[in-house]
């Protein structure tokens, strides 16, 4: 064989299949995605103990192969040999879950009808093992025509009887695969498969042990009406808390090696346009995207233990009738939660759901959950306009404005989701079910593959943008039209915001405020660089900045204004970052649009009646 | 009798499934069948939606009532 023979590891869902492609890759994996779909091809590799090269191909798990999702007609389109970007896997690794043969036996049956040569792993043999099951795989393998091998995929793990079939299959290849008998499966078909399955387990001799019963209890207490919602909520502020609080000190680091990589920069470079488009372009540009790092790596750490132990279609089922009644699906959940940390991973995060309207309206409700970059800025403003006094009962009236913006868009983002099915999504709503699987205990090596897999994803996917976009919004702020502007009200990003500037006069903002934006589309947070640009405060170090800045903006900005501007940073679309990512995600350059206009009417008529109501009242 | 009216810790045997082809299809290929018991085990926090059973291979399975409605039960013998 000329070329390394390319093996596809495929299953259905909770069939222990990805850590099983962990288990016999290791570190040497891939991810990229399919051509002109949003679906991740996972691509890894390794030798056989024959010394055979082979690569791995990770299929997305299919509960069949009719393809009711994009990620099932990769499945079966790749197994199929359908499409151009991929070649026919020469073998098949069938994945089942040795407790659930009857379920996934089905599978096997309807893969093995692909005509591709193949093995069934049982995996999760030693649970099986543990729960007393008798699972004969070689009577197994003799009634199937294929070969049966028990595999532990996690801990240590056995693989070696999985390894041994593939080196038979490698010394002895079959040249041309069987042809294909599948069709897709009509009711009928699928009942006749599950009846054939049923009879081989007979047949075979497999017997069931003992039920999960340590699943079951955890679950009267995790699915409780009452308790199990408040465990559930508890479980989300922890989550929500730690994403801030353990991230806080990398991201101090990243952005303190940011800022003194650029001063030793600026220290060697000549002063010029290069030290500049290096130390506040390149630099700052790339600093502005790993600072989000370590907020999306705890965030997705929660994701990837929540949903290795099983306890995410827990949460999917007890919000399922909430989400359900705006329109939303219960796994929307995560998504709309990543998206406080940033948008970016809730957009990505959104591809896991099946159904096209629910998808959509989980995307377009993403950029309303307040991410972290619009912190700097709520943090000056309020710093600057709400005064630190307690009101009732030990509150901070600081610390109740801050929760009162939060709660402002989590609650739009449900009114959005409402209107959206009720007049856009009208069609009928999408069936849910689901399989609730049995609690597993996470394994480290999954969960750390995982947030490495995520940590490559979010730099290459989103650090191009972001950077690209840095470096635009530098050239815009460096240059005007007669060359290099000495002030920012000079350049292109201010004569653009001078322009735009009656059109934002209604909202109450100044020509000031409105160049501030053009740079924070970048990132939020840049608004606050740009403000203390605009007011030449001089400060040595952030902390420095905001409280000079506070103090400027208190006694320049009148309290309309600065309402307006906070009401302003609830809704607007500030980030092109995120748009682009939602036009990649949605393949739409319309959506994009859509999205932003959506945003950007809201944002513009709740500041004008934040700033026209406000400046009525206090006159 | 149908899934959506069973109450908890109830069982019976799915009779019938009178779904669309597409929830059909898909309740088939989760393992729902003809001839199978189930018992209900939780329901959700809000109008008790959505519902979670206990099907044959001791598994968990949770679909909305909207789509019970559409597996009618017989009590078992």
């Amino acid at each position: 064989m000329a070329k390394q023979p390319l093996i596809a590891i495929a299953g259905m869902p909770n069939s222990g299949k990805s850590a099983l492609f962990n288990r016999l890759t290791g570190s040497r994996q891939k991810v990229a995605n399919y051509a002109g779909v949003t679906v991740e091809r996972k691509e890894g590799a390794f030798t056989t103990p024959a010394g055979h090269a082979c690569r791995l191909l990770d299929l997305p798990g299919a509960y069949s192969l009719r393809a009711r999702s994009p990620d099932e007609a990769v499945t079966r389109d790749v197994l199929l040999g359908r499409l151009a970007d991929i070649e026919r896997p020469d073998f098949l690794i069938c994945v089942a879950d040795a407790t659930n043969l009857k379920l996934h036996l089905r599978f096997t049956l309807e893969a093995k009808a692909l005509g591709v040569p193949m093995v069934l792993a049982l995996n999760m043999f030693d649970i099986a093992d543990r729960r007393k099951f008798s699972i004969d795989a070689a009577e197994l393998s003799r009634l199937l025509g294929i070969p049966v091998v028990p595999t532990v995929a996690v801990r240590g793990g056995k693989v070696e009887a999985l390894l041994t079939v593939v080196d038979q299959y490698l010394a002895n290849p079959v040249p041309h695969p069987a042809p294909t008998t599948w069709t897709e499966p009509t009711t009928g078909d699928l009942r006749a498969l599950n009846r054939q399955a049923m009879a081989l387990l007979d047949q075979a001799g497999v017997a069931y042990g003992v039920p999960p019963v340590t699943s079951y209890a955890i679950d009267r207490v995790l699915l409780h009406p009452v308790f199990g919602l408040l465990i559930l909520m508890g479980l989300m502020f922890f989550v929500f808390q730690s994403v801030f609080t353990w991230s806080a000190w990398p991201m101090d680091q990243i952005d303190g090696a940011a800022t003194a990589l650029g001063a030793w920069l600026g220290d060697q470079l000549p002063d010029g346009l290069f030290r500049s488009f290096i130390v506040d372009g390149v630099v700052a540009g790339i600093g502005s995207v790993i600072v989000f790092l370590p907020q999306i790596l705890v965030l997705y750490f929660f994701i990837l233990v929540l949903e290795d132990s099983g306890y995410m279609a827990r949460a999917a089922f007890l919000l399922d009738r909430l989400m359900g009644g705006v329109g939303l699906h219960g796994k929307s959940f995560i998504p709309l939660l990543s998206s406080f940390a940033c948008a970016i991973p809730g957009v990505m995060a959104a591809r896991t759901i099946e159904h096209k309207p629910d998808r959509l309206t989980t995307i377009l409700l993403a950029p309303l959950m307040t991410c972290s970059a619009r912190l700097p800025v709520y943090t000056l403003l309020i710093a600057a306009f709400v005064p630190n006094r307690d009101v009732a009962g030990g509150i901070n009236l600081q610390g109740l404005v801050m929760f009162g913006l939060y709660m402002a868009a989590l609650t739009t983002g449900l009114l959005v989701a409402f209107v959206l099915k009720r007049f856009v999504y009208t069609e009928q709503v999408d069936s849910f079910v689901m399989e609730l699987p049995t609690y597993k205990l996470p394994t480290l090596h999954n969960i750390v593959f995982g947030l490495l897999e995520r940590a490559r994803i979010f730099l290459r996917r989103a650090g191009g943008i972001i950077f690209v976009v840095m470096v635009v919004i530098w050239v815009l702020s460096t240059f005007g039209p007669s060359g290099i502007s000495e002030n920012i009200e000079q350049s292109f990003a201010g004569i653009i915001g001078i322009a735009l500037a009656p059109l934002f006069a209604p909202i109450g903002f100044s020509w000031q405020m409105v160049i501030a934006l053009i740079p924070g589309m970048a990132a939020r947070e840049v608004a606050v660089t740009v403000l203390g640009t605009v007011y030449a405060i001089s400060a040595d170090n952030e902390e420095g900045l905001a409280s000079g800045l506070a103090t400027t903006l208190q006694s320049s900005w009148a309290l309309p204004a600065a309402i307006s501007f906070l009401v302003w940073y609830i809704f607007a679309p500030q980030c092109i970052s995120t748009l682009a990512v939602i036009r990649r995600e949605t393949n739409s350059t319309r959506f994009m649009w859509a999205t932003f206009g959506y945003l950007f009417v809201l944002a513009y008529v709740m500041s004008f009646l934040a700033f026209q109501i406000s400046s009525a009242l206090l006159g | 009798m149908k899934l959506s009216t069973l109450r908890r810790g109830q069982q019976a045997r799915i009779h019938q499934i009178d779904a669309s082809d597409s929830l059909t299809r898909k309740l088939l290929e989760m393992g729902l069948e003809e001839g199978m018991d189930v018992t209900l085990l939780h329901e959700g926090p809000i109008a008790r939606d959505p519902i979670a059973i206990r099907i044959a291979g001791d598994r968990v399975i949770a679909l909305r009532r909207r789509d019970a409605d559409a597996i009618h039960l017989s009590p078992l013998s």
